[in-house]
């Protein structure tokens, strides 16, 4: 958590790529700090993969990094990536690292830094996503693209308007579905773009003793509530994300209070799909994570390892589904659950 | 709070801190000698890489502090229209003007120090320096070479006062010593800020927990494996309970005879840990 005293804020230095500074989008970022140190270096990874750097200690200070990305600018699906049953599934990194401090995040161990890379050549980015949509396997299905899956966006949209030209460009194509994941309260950036059917908005959501344990830096459920409510009310597609489900004490008294408190506060009918996960992490990440900030009692529970990834025992999980589910069911049909 | 090591290039630079913190004459070795009391270090390495190389390298294998704080300061070149004599900076980016390698310091606490970038040269420069950015030296780059196999980048800060215009070589006593003596209050506050920032994190397996640690290793003669997984246990009684497991002391007087009765003892702490 922040406390971040005679620390900078955060984005007291950019450092910028070479060639990054030719961008519209890295002109824009720039002219939003104008009092920030700018340090010019060969390659992003210069400045992002320095050994030595520390992650924790970053997080209370975060820089920023205009980088032109180098292909590719799709992945294909991980298996700790819900796909919510769409075949054409991808997601791509404009942006990597995140606002957020959420202990549960494959983040914290990712990356050997905290600092945000931003990639400024968006038209490569578009350019790599009409390809795919042409590419794309099952054509009686769209492409579906997450395009905040290294980060929260729209956390950081007042910073970097990538929200924005993602769904400019998505309104002008066929066959695509933008999935924007966030926990972010800050939906008055997006209130004067134009909804749009080939754009989905996704709202982590956690009861808030999980958000005040683990989901660091992040805002209040209330106030997720609130931006919910305001993307229904503009006609937005809103997906509800309960992923991951923590197992603390007492997990189903919580999460089931939760979700009732929930489905009183927010229109559910208007609600698009829900999706719902358990704790999970690549094995290398979960190491990297617990030796940076080891005091974290997330490290210390007893997982079981499936094909490099550390999750809840199969007990647990299936507990878990049962619970949700039982839940779920009683507000969505079960075409609109998405269970991983 | 933190330790601090002071690199400095010449004897001259380093005097007035000597002088201010009241440092005393140590010796690492016959011919590495270095400054210190309390929580403050100074080390001179002497001008250029070689010298760096040397003495630097020689100490930092040797040193003990898990929570140190490199500040390298000195006298350095700078440029007409973006210095000024005597005023302190802050240093970004570090290039070598030898390998075009550039170095950059995490720059995380909030110094009101003014920032610029600089070049290690391996000559002084006379002719103005058109050619480079910002300031010029002639260790940093190597310092922040060698230091950086110790320290995170966060804990190396590079300070430089800017002594010509890259006009001149200046390296007397008498010229280096009034610049860095006027300092000495800015560096005083930067030096009470590294003490007590929270920049440097606690391990967290203190000294203590890590010798109660290993004396369970030996007692209960355990494995490599068994060694790791109370490491292991350990820390997690100590993030989500708290730091007191001394009851474990009890385990120092046992006397261990098979592997049967280490595994049974093993076992029997692991659960007491995972309670």
């Amino acid at each position: 958590m922040k406390s971040a005293q005679n620390f900078l804020p955060d984005f007291s230095h950019i450092y910028i790529e070479d060639g990054a500074e030719k961008y519209p989008l890295a002109k824009d970022i720039i002219k939003r700090f104008p009092k920030a140190e700018k340090i010019y270096i060969p390659d992003y990874k210069t400045v992002f993969n320095r050994s030595g750097q520390d992650f924790i200690q970053q997080k209370k200070s975060m820089n920023l990094i205009l980088a032109v990305k180098k292909p590719p600018f799709l992945y294909e699906s991980t298996d700790i990536l819900q796909d919510a049953g769409f075949e054409n599934f991808v997601y791509t990194t404009p942006l990597l690292n995140c606002l957020y401090n959420c202990q549960y995040c494959f983040l914290q161990g990712m990356y050997p830094s905290a600092n945000l890379v931003a990639f400024a050549n968006e038209d490569d980015f578009f350019k790599a996503a009409r390809n795919a949509v042409v590419q794309r396997k099952n054509k009686n299905q769209p492409l579906v693209l997450s395009i905040s899956y290294n980060t929260d966006l729209l956390a950081s949209e007042n910073i970097i308007p990538f929200c924005r030209h993602w769904i400019e460009f998505a309104s002008t194509q066929s066959d695509i579905l933008i999935e924007i994941r966030t926990k972010s309260a800050l939906f008055n950036v997006l209130k004067n773009v134009k909804p749009h059917k080939n754009v989905l908005l996704g709202w982590t959501l956690s009861p808030q003793e999980v958000i005040e344990k683990y989901e660091w830096d992040t805002p209040p459920l209330d106030r997720r509530l609130n931006a919910v409510r305001q993307a229904l009310e503009k006609g937005w597609k809103v997906r509800l994300c309960f992923d991951p489900v923590m197992i603390i004490p007492q997990w189903q008294k919580v999460y089931g209070r939760f979700l009732d408190e929930l489905f009183e506060a927010i229109p559910v009918d208007q609600i698009y799909d829900a999706v719902v996960g358990v704790f999970r992490m690549n094995k290398d990440f979960f190491q990297r994570a617990r030796k940076r900030e080891p005091k974290v009692d997330i490290y210390y529970k007893d997982y079981e390892l499936n094909k490099s990834v550390l999750s809840i025992s199969e007990k647990v999980h299936e507990e878990v589904k049962t619970f949700m589910l039982e839940k779920l069911e009683q507000h969505f049909s079960l075409d609109l659950i998405d269970i991983w | 709070m933190n330790h601090l090591l002071i690199i400095t290039a010449l004897q001259s630079e380093a005097e007035p801190i000597i002088k201010q913190y009241q440092l005393e004459k140590k010796h690492h070795s016959e011919k590495l000698f270095y400054f210190q009391r309390e929580r403050i270090t100074c080390l001179t390495t002497g001008v250029g890489e070689k010298n760096v190389r040397k003495r630097l390298g020689a100490f930092l294998q040797e040193l003990t502090c898990s929570n140190t704080i490199l500040i390298n300061i000195g006298i350095a070149g700078g440029k007409k229209d973006s210095s000024e004599i005597g005023t302190m900076y802050l240093i970004n980016k570090i290039t070598s003007d030898k390998s075009g390698k550039a170095w950059l310091p995490d720059i995380l606490l909030k110094t009101g120090i003014p920032e610029v970038q600089l070049t290690t040269v391996s000559k002084g420069v006379t002719d103005g320096g058109e050619k480079y950015k910002g300031l010029v030296d002639m260790e940093a780059a190597v310092i922040f070479e060698t230091a950086v196999e110790f320290f995170p980048v966060h804990c190396l800060v590079f300070l430089k006062i800017v002594s010509d215009y890259m006009d001149e070589v200046l390296d007397s006593p008498e010229q280096v010593l009034p610049i860095m003596s006027n300092n000495l209050s800015k560096l005083d506050s930067i030096i009470t800020l590294m003490q007590n920032s929270e920049i440097v994190r606690a391990p967290l397996l203190n000294e203590q927990h890590e010798r109660l640690l290993t004396d369970l290793n030996n007692t209960l003669k355990l494995t490599e494996t068994q060694t790791h997984q109370l490491k292991n246990k350990i820390e997690g009684y100590i993030a989500i309970k708290d730091d007191d497991f001394s009851f474990l002391s009890n385990y120092l007087h046992i006397e261990i005879n098979s592997k049967q009765e280490r595994s049974k003892i093993f076992y029997e702490i692991c659960t007491k840990l995972s309670s």
